[in-house]
């Protein structure tokens, strides 16, 4: 069922970026540890989508994404990129990496360097970058990212923890990636933190035509900013349809233990009293416009 | 009654920049006066570096106030042989998980803190076996710890304060770390503790979902109580709790943006049911 | 990852994993000693018999116990041929400028026996005791050495938090090197220099997140009570049964027996 509903849904005028094809992990094959991480997972993800990636702690989603810049090997089936296995033999995996850049969850901890400006560099020096190259890259990306110019010369590890992560996302947007995975991105900040961040990526996707793939618990945070989302549970691909699609399986989605967006139950009880509501709204703003809509106010 | 009690309550800290040398004095409280009742269910909410975590460090005597005083169950955490007596009642929860377990099996871990109380061996077996009961981890009583998800460590960490028998558990952002099943259980946990044993519980989050059952809400802002009152009260208050870069309840802000836009909704709608019943009587 | 197993603890119900941890530290000690005592062929042949049933009492496979042997095969094979070739004597064949002797061949044997015991010995110890055990026996028996100043609690205490955070350290380790590689990090090619500068990225934000650990961890455990070893119960305190009575009857009768073997 899910095959189907993921290849046709991925809208005919995108190039594809990256597809997954029968992919499976399983850890520790062949002993009596043997646990499968996911299989037999294919989906085909086009350019400039925004893509949301929801499962529990455990669904196998971590594990997935670490195989599309090639950090983990599958154990059956493969990845393309731009058309190409990137697990074939030969294939420069350390150019992928800079192509789809990936952002770790606490991606702070990983800041190394003396000053914010030389730890954004870290990534463009690794790829061959010459300094003066690096460095105008680096001031890009720190731009990107909202980082002030202020605070280019600091050391990463007085600024606040939302700077920090900010930092931390410059230091793998300065290899100017064509796809940014971001592993819960907003995670421990507070909510304003939590929206900057949100609202950053996104406009990312927006403005550079970037890829993006965000991996959340929230299915609010993924709401709001997602073009299709792909649901897992225990190890294989649920679901990966636009939002409406996903949540209007609210049964389904309880069942597998995650839920559908607050507004959302609040439009199906509106429509089941009768309220003439579009049940797929799934954002304050939607659902606003919706409700006046029905009660006739406007 | 009081269980914790401050009194122009100030802590500073002293900011050195690296680069040139300079220091600046950061004032994290600064005369915050605060009172919380015993057996309530109180809710801190705060932007980062609203002062909410220092609070929380002075309460247990971990950090003492620059000026002013607090007192925990009449005790000032500035008298060095009440400090043992003050953490015992007033026990503490961190933020991660993995850095306050200490022990490498879950009910040694329990006993930690009355081990150091000098609890006699055999009341330590029946606090232990209490303490994992009223956080529903009996069963990984002999487990290690490494094994556990980040909600299951978080209720090992109840229960280790649990099992010191406390008034007041102060829970620093215990739930910034978890996936949402995680989350859940640690709250539901904290509200059970406080119905059914009574203990005091002063939960600092900023999730604004956790503050919608407490008894009492307080937004703190530089230091300073910035608001006070029930839930209902609190998050009326949509545009003030945004300039303080705090959000409110999504069905909160659906409510207000609907009564912006002209319908009738009460005042302090934070629940789905409730806004239902609210917009079907605009029909 | 996080399932590591320090000091390779092999988890089985025998007499000897209920042991309490000192009866078993002294009962090494003992079995150390005695090898160092026994000269001829009858001490030899008196360890064998003990090692052997204190090997089938454990239920640990010998499979698992050989295995801990890999580690000093180098060692076993100079020490051999040292002992072969360098001791003066009758000789029995020679190796170009090298003389074996039979008194060489002899000690080289009994060497090698004693090296193969020792590691055997000590390697029961941690197959069949966990680690948390070893920490509480070493402090309970080393306890008389706080008398001369030595901080025994605080060795322990520090030793039983590695135990707990070695596991989670690894699991960062792993972390923060993909999120490097992400990057585009190379940890594998080059020589050794380049190979030590690579680490940087690696090791200073495994040493901030070290550091930013030990100090949560040490405020944790100061809001609960932690005020050194004074005044501490234990949940659960060493206790000697009867079978610990018996162990050591029994090592007493091996050791007087080893000592009349001389």
């Amino acid at each position: 069922m899910c095959l189907h509903l993921c290849l046709c849904t991925l809208h005919e005028s995108l190039t594809i970026m990256i597809e997954a094809k029968n992919l499976t992990h399983v850890y520790n094959e062949g002993t009596a540890m043997e646990s499968h991480a996911f299989e037999d997972v294919s989906f085909r993800i086009g350019r400039g989508e925004f893509i949301g990636v929801i499962g529990h702690t455990g669904s196998g989603k971590s594990t997935l994404i670490q195989h599309l810049n090639g950090l983990l090997k599958p154990t059956g089936g493969t990845v393309y990129y731009d058309g190409e296995d990137i697990f074939k033999k030969g294939y420069d995996l350390r150019k992928l990496r800079s192509k789809v850049g990936m952002v770790f969850q606490y991606p702070e901890y990983q800041l190394f360097e003396e000053t914010v400006l030389r730890d954004v560099m870290f990534g463009p020096m690794n790829m061959g970058a010459a300094e003066e190259e690096a460095k105008e890259a680096a001031k890009r990306a720190l731009t990107l990212a909202g980082v002030g110019e202020e605070f280019w010369e600091h050391s990463p590890f007085e600024l606040s923890g939302g700077q920090k992560r900010r930092v931390a996302i410059a230091g793998v947007l300065s290899m100017d990636p064509e796809v940014l995975v971001l592993d819960e991105p907003a995670a421990g900040l507070d909510p304003a933190g939590r929206e900057d961040i949100l609202n950053t990526v996104a406009a990312l996707g927006k403005k550079k035509n970037i890829t993006i793939l965000l991996v959340s618990h929230s299915m609010d945070d993924v709401a709001q900013y997602a073009d299709r989302i792909m649901v897992l549970s225990k190890g294989k691909l649920v679901f990966f349809d636009t939002p409406e699609e996903v949540f209007s399986h609210v049964e389904e989605l309880e069942e597998i233990g995650l839920s559908a967006p607050q507004i959302t139950y609040l439009m199906r009880d509106l429509a089941a009293a009768g309220l003439p509501v579009d049940v797929n709204a799934n954002t304050v703003e939607e659902a606003r416009e919706t409700i006046l809509k029905a009660l006739g106010k406007k | 009654m009081n269980i914790i009690e401050a009194i122009k309550l100030n802590f500073d800290y002293v900011n050195r920049e690296e680069s040139d040398g300079t220091e600046t004095v950061v004032h994290a409280l600064s005369d915050l006066d605060l009172t919380i009742e015993k057996g309530s269910f109180v809710c801190i909410l705060g932007h980062n570096g609203s002062g909410k975590s220092t609070f929380a460090r002075l309460i247990n005597g971990l950090n003492l106030p620059t000026e002013g005083t607090i007192l925990v169950s009449g005790m000032d955490t500035k008298e060095e042989e009440k400090l043992l007596a003050i953490r015992e009642t007033a026990g503490m929860v961190f933020q991660n998980p993995d850095n306050q377990i200490i022990a490498n099996v879950v009910e040694e871990d329990v006993a930690f803190g009355p081990e150091n109380m000098g609890v006699p061996q055999a009341e330590l077996e029946t606090r232990v076996t209490k303490a994992l009961e009223n956080v529903s981890m009996t069963a990984y009583r002999y487990r290690s710890p490494n094994r556990l998800s980040g909600g299951q460590k978080q209720r090992v960490a109840i229960a280790g304060v649990m099992a010191m028998k406390p008034e007041c558990i102060v829970l620093d952002e215990p739930t910034a770390m978890l996936d949402p099943t995680g989350r859940e259980d640690v709250l539901k946990t904290v509200h059970e503790l406080n119905r059914q044993d009574g203990i005091t519980i002063v939960l600092i989050t900023h999730y604004m979902e956790e503050a919608v059952d407490a008894d009492r809400v307080i937004v703190m802002d530089h230091g300073r109580v910035a608001m006070d009152g029930t839930p209902v009260e609190i998050f009326g208050r949509v545009e003030e709790l945004k300039k303080l870069s705090l959000s409110v309840p999504v069905m909160t802000e659906l409510a207000f943006e609907l009564k912006k836009a002209g319908l009738s909704i009460p005042e302090g709608v934070l629940r789905e049911e409730e806004l239902v019943e609210a917009i079907l009587k605009n029909r | 990852m996080r399932e590591i197993t320090l000091g390779q603890y092999y988890p089985a119900d025998s007499v000897l994993h209920r042991l309490d941890p000192r009866t078993k530290l002294a009962g090494t000690l003992v079995f150390l000693i005695s090898l160092f005592i026994a000269k001829g062929f009858p001490g030899y042949a008196v360890a064998t018999v003990f090692l052997a049933a204190v090997i089938i009492m454990s239920k640990v496979p010998l499979s698992f116990i050989v295995r801990g042997l890999k580690a000093i095969v180098i060692l076993l094979l100079i020490s051999v041929s040292f002992n072969i070739f360098l001791t003066d004597g009758t000789p029995i064949f020679t190796l170009g400028p090298l003389k074996a002797t039979r008194e060489g061949l002899n000690l080289a044997l009994f060497m090698g026996v004693r090296l193969i015991y020792l590691v055997i010995g000590s390697s029961i110890l941690t197959l069949t005791t966990t680690p948390n055990q070893l920490t509480d026996g070493l402090e309970k028996s080393l306890g008389f050495l706080k008398k001369i100043g030595v901080p025994v609690h605080e060795i322990a205490m520090m030793m039983s938090i590695a135990l707990r955070f070695i596991p989670i350290l690894t699991e960062e380790t792993d972390k923060i090197m993909k999120a490097q590689m992400a990057r585009g990090a190379d940890f594998e090619s080059g020589g050794i220099i380049k190979k030590a500068k690579a680490m940087i990225p690696l090791l200073v934000p495994l040493f901030i997140s070290a550091f930013r650990r030990a100090g949560d961890l040490a405020m944790a455990m100061e809001a609960r009570c932690y005020h050194g070893g004074e005044g501490r119960t234990k949940l659960r305190p060493l206790h000697y049964e009867r079978r610990d009575v018996i162990a050591y009857i029994i090592l007493a009768v091996y050791f007087v027996l080893m000592i009349i073997m001389k």
